[in-house]
């Protein structure tokens, strides 16, 4: 009976991110564009998923990211066209490559999503380059290598505050 | 997983920031056109048009892309989009391009500019006989 309500209590907590992940990713979509090289965004919606690692693991992080693009993208209305298949492709790939590195265990939240944005930007540039048989796009990476870096800070400094505070008011020993 | 900044972070931090900044200087050094230029447009990965950016004047084409019309003027040395249906019409606010590390993208349009170099000497580097 206790796994059960655990086990119900985790699909709850994992859906109700996966609804939040979803809503801030479409909200970043439609309004929020950091100008200063075309196409950078914060990637607000990693917040969700450094989050879901803390608490979950791996797993779920990489089945959360995979349907928060898949479902944003749905509801956008941009299923199977060009920026789903950039976006998700990225995805899967810097997803596959994050699991030795958070097994390895070194990181903190900062790191780790600091890596994250580094290989989602690097498959990003890589899928573009494929899709368009052209490599002029490699030049932007060195940007985005700096963009991530900065972007993922941030991101991490947004994620520790949310656990900080959900553990210190709601979620102590509630979650696993 | 810890949630204070670490040593590793810091030295990841580090070594990435002094890659890029490298790599940037890097490519503006090695990529950098002094001479005639051209802009080629490129739509459906298939070259549709040709500015030439070492003439003076203004020039303008107009291309019905995957989102509609798509207008793109020239005016002396730089290209820029003024019109197009996107999202977030980012190439249209992209403005002016003069610079190969520059190149204008409208993913939704399925088109971009690149900005290109032209070779005008002539000789011959190596003849068989």
């Amino acid at each position: 009976m206790i796994n059960h309500f655990t086990s119900i209590k985790k699909l709850v907590f994992l859906a109700l991110f996966l609804s939040i992940a979803i809503i801030v990713n479409i909200v970043e979509n439609i309004s929020f564009s950091v100008f200063i090289i075309p196409g950078i965004k914060l990637g607000l919606a990693n917040i969700v998923t450094v989050f879901i690692l803390y608490y979950f693991g791996y797993k779920e992080m990489f089945l959360i990211n995979v349907l928060r693009v898949f479902l944003a993208n749905l509801i956008i209305g941009t299923l199977f066209s060009t920026p789903f298949i950039i976006a998700m492709g990225s995805c899967l790939g810097s997803m596959i490559l994050m699991y030795p590195i958070i097994k390895v265990n070194k990181f903190s939240i900062f790191g780790i999503s600091m890596i994250q944005a580094l290989l989602f930007n690097f498959f990003q540039i890589i899928i573009v380059c494929w899709l368009y048989q052209n490599y002029i796009f490699i030049y932007y990476f060195p940007y985005l290598m700096i963009s991530g870096i900065i972007t993922g800070y941030l991101v991490a400094l947004c994620a520790k505050y949310v656990i900080l505070i959900l553990n210190k008011n709601y979620l102590k020993g509630e979650m696993g | 997983m810890k949630l204070k900044l670490n040593k590793l972070d810091i030295l990841l931090t580090i070594i990435i920031s002094i890659l890029g900044i490298i790599l940037i200087f890097l490519s503006f050094k090695y990529t950098h056109i002094s001479g005639d230029k051209v802009a080629e447009v490129y739509y459906k990965n298939k070259l549709v048009y040709t500015f030439d950016l070492s003439s003076k004047g203004n020039d303008s084409f107009e291309i019905q892309a995957a989102n509609g019309p798509v207008k793109i003027i020239k005016e002396d040395d730089h290209v820029r989009v003024v019109e197009e249906n996107s999202k977030r019409h980012l190439c249209s606010l992209q403005g002016w391009s003069d610079e190969t590390l520059a190149p204008i993208v409208c993913l939704p349009n399925e088109l971009y500019i690149k900005i290109e170099g032209v070779d005008k000497n002539d000789d011959v580097d190596v003849f068989i006989k």
